[in-house]
């Protein structure tokens, strides 16, 4: 029932901000200098003041702001995200198309990055005196500090070039045409050196926040108290202070959804990955104003879905906030 | 321990400070930076974007450019001289806007609370939702690339961790002692927000400003790197970007700028940290 | 009569900032089967470490056991290997903690809190190990225990949460429950049920008692013998009735004479409350002699320059003070 009415509000929050992004988004796109028809007139290389009317009242740029802002809202309320004039499609299906690469490198990302993160902030905070610690704080400082881009064409260097086992570019050997369970194992040893890069940044940010936060936790009185029991060491940490000392990393890893997508355009555009981020850097470049649009909406989709993800983990790993309601 | 006291907080943080071995090496790597990045240019006088030899030749081989030229034939070692100056000055001054951004929406939601609160809330989830880095390119294309676009796109998408947690310092020290002291003896809230709570906010939030920095040096480097900057600037992350093609044959013109940034932002995240731990007294002890 | 657990010469040192620090300095008591021994003294003065000594609980790396034994079932605890330490921790041996609130994870349901204990030592199975949550459950008097079992801490009260503690700590049925400060975080209407509780237990399953506190008032309602405490010492201990009634260390008399007393007939009820002047030194400025001479209304010289040693008052009755030597001299 709580969980219900959860959901709900959650969903009227999420429509409410997307209508907000809409609206900002396409405003801007008005105030900027120049437009759709102009840039196609650019294209085309010069057009007739017939033809240029008529496309103007094609795009309904002939129209008031309002009246225009209008039309679009109420259009991408039923799913009509506008038309590419470069790709001549419309924009939905084209980024449908792209989705899914996006949505594999980040959550494999994601994934590497809050395991790997957890279990070395976990040992190191379990063994304080290891090396351990070290390579933590030293994870951090690099991923922190090196540009994701940077990071990955140097290991684009290392494993494409001097040892080349990686392949280099794109999602999938097109000269290979496999299917099935070979497709799925092209793809992700493609998968590979993109992941690995943009894991790097938020491996070294989890390391350390588990670090931290586990550190916390088995000092606390009810890590004590499980000493206290005569549970073994390992079950006092793995099971006892590890489920406390994950929720802070859940929380933030909710937080940098958005920030990953960031990473992820610029990750696609080092490895050639047919992603959104790909798209989104070519549509801008061309002025595909209708993509731009469309794609700005759908990550402030993904972002969503991401922080309702991190929501209902948090409910499931907290009990606190679960039967509160 | 009188003495330390008798310096007051401010002095006992950068004694802390001074101690702090990797905090001083961050210091010496940033006055290194700074000083490269200062009087290289002065010192070294090739335009970085002049043609000075063969394309694509290694670093050590022609003394002219000891750090070897990139896939036009231009001067790495100009580049990397000159090619910090758009991305400090950047990054310095984004992350002195989404400071301020930060700090003026966050204390005005922490302190006034109920509807400003809710209503700047949602003003900052707005831009959390927002993809930072797509919407910053979008600016900068929509009105033409320049250093100012840039920073100023860099700003305005960037703030809301500054302003969740100048928010979140307004929420704790608003109910402490001395605040409700100043509120008894009649200040206005103008001078509550600016001269009581904003000074005991500051530790966290010059800590914050620094990493902030540093992120937005990475930002700049990669609107560089896309080839959404200025292009009559050279910058780091702009000959990353122009040479990312040419990485196996001319691997130096990519690596060395990308060590610039690397080393630049590692040296303000040190110097963040430093502070971090000198404001921190709960945990000096681990 | 056959001691249980006996603690000899027990001394527990500690580094710190200000060097080495012995926080038990020599701590010795022995407690009987079915027996409840108090210990008692102001914060800070090795109550809760000799228990964590006991549980081999004494905080690493910085804490060691330097010397002394703690001899349970004639075993020594001090030499024993972690692993043996374990088999008895929550099994023999088992401890309840100030802190309801805080000692009991957040994120796993109490039934299973208390059933993981009787797994881990009993070897009962899932099933076996949630009927016997229940039936602790309903021992310490929580009603609903079959619903509640599968509740989470957050949603029981502070009162109900020691209750929990204390299923938990008699899921093995231990021989010796250590209850630290057990009422000290509740009202005092939930402190008196939490007595009854563990008086209840004690004569029902016989379990020995270790309570400490500084509640001079649960000390009188619940145990039979008593050490008090200084400063990480041992300054007095003795069968409950000659502590309370014939007090021979100026510390313990001190500590009496803080306790509120009612003065019942004609006039206003008013506590007359006094208090100990000064506080527990820091342990690394104890001189060469008496640990409590800086506060003592009857210091001589003698204790500034010399550890005062045990005098035995009466028949299981000792304390350690110069007065006491005085007064025997003179007698």
């Amino acid at each position: 029932m709580g969980f219900v009415g959860w959901i709900l509000r959650r969903l009227a929050w999420a429509a409410g901000l997307l209508l907000s992004v809409a609206v900002l988004n396409f405003s801007l796109m008005h105030m900027a200098p120049g437009d759709i028809v102009q840039t196609i007139v650019g294209e085309m290389g010069g057009a007739s003041e017939e033809t240029m009317a008529q496309l103007t009242k094609a795009y309904g740029l002939d129209r008031g702001f309002l009246d225009q802002l209008w039309i679009y809202v109420s259009r991408v309320a039923q799913g009509d995200l506008g038309y590419s004039y470069y790709f001549n499609r419309p924009v939905l299906g084209l980024i449908l198309d792209r989705v899914p690469a996006t949505v594999l490198l980040v959550f494999t990302a994601l994934a590497v990055a809050i395991i790997a993160g957890t279990f070395l902030g976990v040992m190191s905070a379990r063994y304080p005196a290891s090396w351990l610690g070290a390579l933590v704080t030293i994870t951090a400082l690099f991923g922190f500090s090196a540009p994701v881009f940077w990071s990955g064409l140097m290991l684009l260097l290392l494993f494409a070039s001097v040892i080349p086992i990686l392949p280099a570019s794109g999602m999938y050997d097109v000269a290979q045409g496999a299917t099935g369970i070979a497709y799925a194992l092209d793809v992700a040893h493609h998968l590979v050196l993109p992941a690995l890069t943009l894991a790097i940044i938020y491996l070294a940010l989890y390391s350390r926040l588990a670090r931290a936060s586990m550190i916390e936790v088995l000092g606390s009185d009810y890590v004590r108290t499980a000493r206290a029991k005569g549970l073994s060491e390992n079950k006092v940490v793995f099971k006892h202070a590890l489920r406390n000392a994950v929720l802070p990393v859940v929380t933030v890893a909710g937080l940098q959804f958005s920030a990953m997508l960031a990473g992820a355009v610029l990750v696609e555009t080092v490895f050639t990955w047919p992603g959104m981020g790909q798209l989104a850097f070519e549509s801008i470049l061309r002025r595909d104003n209708q993509l731009i649009l469309g794609i700005l909406l759908l990550s402030a989709v993904l972002v969503i879905i991401g922080n309702l993800l991190t929501d209902l983990a948090y409910r499931f790993v907290d009990p606190r906030i679960r039967t509160d309601g | 321990m009188a003495e330390e006291r008798a310096r007051g907080p401010w002095g006992e943080a950068w004694s802390v400070f001074g101690r702090n071995y990797a905090a001083l090496v961050g210091l010496g790597l940033l006055a290194l930076v700074a000083a490269m990045v200062l009087v290289g240019p002065l010192v070294y006088g090739v335009d970085p974007f002049e043609i000075v030899g063969a394309p694509k030749m290694g670093p050590g081989i022609e003394p002219d450019a000891p750090f070897g030229t990139d896939y036009l034939g231009r001067d790495v070692l100009a580049g990397l001289l000159k090619g910090g100056r758009p991305t400090l000055i950047v990054g310095i001054c984004a992350a002195l806007i989404t400071t301020i951004i930060g700090i003026t929406i966050g204390s005005l939601g922490g302190f006034y609370g109920g509807a400003v609160d809710g209503a700047l809330g949602r003003v900052t989830e707005f831009f959390q939702v927002l993809p930072a880095l797509l919407f910053a390119m979008v600016l900068i294309t929509l009105f033409t690339p320049s250093l100012l676009t840039v920073t100023l796109a860099i700003g305005v998408v960037a703030w809301t961790g500054m302003a969740r947690l100048t928010r979140a310092e307004f929420l704790r020290i608003k109910q402490l002692e001395f605040v409700r002291a100043a509120r008894s003896i009649g200040a206005s809230n103008a001078r509550i927000i600016w001269r009581v709570i904003l000074p005991n906010a500051l530790p966290p939030i010059i800590v914050s400003a620094t990493l902030a920095t540093g992120t937005a040096i990475l930002f700049e480097a990669g609107l560089s790197f896309l080839g959404l900057s200025d292009p009559n600037v050279m910058s780091w992350g702009m000959m990353i970007g122009s040479n990312r093609n040419y990485l196996r044959e001319a691997w130096w013109a990519v690596t060395f700028p990308g060590v610039c940034i690397f080393i630049t932002v590692l040296a303000i995240s040190l110097v963040g940290d430093g502070l971090n731990d000198a404001f921190n007294p709960k945990l000096r002890t681990r | 009569m056959d001691s249980l657990l006996e603690l000899e010469h027990l001394e527990v040192e500690f580094d710190t900032w200000d060097g080495r620090v012995r926080v038990l300095d020599g701590v010795s008591f022995s407690l009987a089967a079915g027996e409840t021994l108090g210990i008692v003294g102001e914060s800070g003065c090795g109550k809760s470490m000799t228990a964590l000594a006991i549980m081999g609980l004494v905080p690493t790396p910085a804490g060691h056991i330097t010397g002394g034994s703690i001899r349970f079932a004639g075993e020594d605890l001090v030499r024993a290997p972690q692993a043996r330490l374990r088999q008895l921790r929550g099994n023999r041996i088992a401890m309840i903690f100030q802190e309801p609130m805080t000692s009991l994870n957040p994120v796993f349901t109490v039934g299973e809190q208390i059933a993981e204990a009787a797994r881990e030592h009993l070897g009962l199975s899932g099933t076996e190990s949630r009927h016997r949550s229940v039936e602790m459950l309903r021992a310490v008097h929580i009603p609903e225990a079959e619903k509640r079992v599968d509740e989470y801490p957050h949603q029981f009260s502070g009162g109900m949460r020691q209750r929990v503690m204390i299923a938990m700590a008699l899921a093995c049925e231990p021989q010796v429950l250590i209850a630290d400060e057990p009422t000290t975080a509740l009202d005092v209407t939930v402190q008196a049920q939490i007595f009854d509780l563990l008086q209840e237990l004690r004569e029902t399953k016989g379990t020995a008692i270790v309570l400490i506190t500084h509640d001079m008032g649960a000390i009188a309602e619940m145990t039979d013998r008593v050490i008090v405490m200084y400063a990480g010492r041992r300054v007095e201990e003795g069968a409950v009735e000659d502590i309370l009634d014939r007090p021979a260390h100026p510390y313990t008399r001190g500590l009496l004479a803080c306790r509120p007393q009612l003065q019942l007939g004609k006039g206003a009820v008013r506590p007359a409350l006094r208090e100990i002047p000064g506080v527990v030194p820091p342990l690394h400025l104890l001189g060469r002699g008496c640990a409590f001479a800086e506060r003592c209304p009857d210091a001589m010289p003698r204790c500034r320059d010399e550890r005062p040693v045990e005098t035995v008052v009466r028949a299981g009755h000792a304390a350690a003070c110069w007065l006491l030597d005085e007064r025997r001299e003179a007698a």
